[in-house]
């Protein structure tokens, strides 16, 4: 089953979001980790996107996919956006004591960890992230 | 999103967050805190038993909380980590630098030997 939704560029859409994953993970009777694990990768890319993404102060919209397979969760992400593509981020050195990392790019390494494949094209004047997390 | 705060003893504060941490709940919550960092405090115990949900954008706060009060001399320590909480914090390998309290008790051990240390110091 796959659902769709369109976000606006407003942090306040977070919690929206967060409740359409959680309609999600029931109607395909996902665990509990899983619907957070989505919820959490959702949030940080959206969350970049809105911080970081618009050069205007105009409404925007981000469209979110999220498709249950047999096999696997596939989470796609398309935003018209400035160009940013994640997979290019400095991976963030974890050795380093917390005090004294920088905060930038916790956000995608959560992604990166959580997620068995992420997918990034440039297409349209927008961003596309396509990511699948196997089950 | 719910704060608050208990104050244990001078500088001492227990903080209970309950519900979503997340970016859209971050910035109340880190009102909260900085006020607490703006006084003489010491010590931040941070309840996390009712936290239903953490992202990177709460993490920066418990981070920056830390940062502030190491500067300082002070602490922050972790009280309650449920399953789903502590692995975003394995994720990004914060728990071998994390003080972390397993229950209330072993918090309330802690306390207690730290006021018998301020009140020893006293004599």
């Amino acid at each position: 089953m796959r659902t769709d939704i369109t976000l606006k560029n407003d942090l306040i859409e977070i919690e929206r979001l967060a409740g359409l994953v959680r309609d999600f993970g029931r109607e395909n009777r996902l665990s509990e980790d899983l619907v957070w694990e989505i919820r959490l990768v959702l949030e940080e890319i959206v969350t970049n996107i809105i911080s970081y993404g618009y050069e205007d102060r105009a409404d925007h919209a981000i469209d979110v996919n999220m498709v249950n397979s047999e096999q696997e969760i596939t989470l796609k992400v398309r935003d018209d956006a400035r160009p940013f593509n994640p997979l290019e981020q400095p991976v963030p050195d974890l050795e380093i004591p917390l005090e004294d990392r920088g905060i930038g790019g916790m956000g995608i390494h959560i992604v990166r960890e959580i997620m068995d494949e992420i997918d990034y094209k440039r297409e349209d004047n927008g961003n596309l992230l396509v990511m699948t997390r196997r089950k | 999103m719910n704060v608050t705060s208990e104050q244990k003893a001078q500088g001492i504060f227990i903080v209970t967050v309950a519900g979503s941490l997340d970016s859209n709940t971050y910035k109340q919550f880190e009102q909260k805190i900085d006020a607490l960092l703006s006084e003489a405090t010491e010590l931040i115990v941070f309840n996390l038993e009712f936290l239903t949900y953490l992202s990177s954008a709460g993490i920066r706060v418990f981070l920056k909380a830390r940062k502030v009060l190491k500067n300082s001399g002070g602490q922050v320590k972790f009280l309650n980590l449920k399953p789903q909480i502590k692995r975003v914090f394995e994720i990004i390998n914060a728990i071998p630098s994390m003080q972390i309290f397993e229950s209330t008790a072993e918090l309330d051990r802690y306390l207690d030997a730290q006021m018998k240390q301020v009140i020893a110091g006293e004599d």
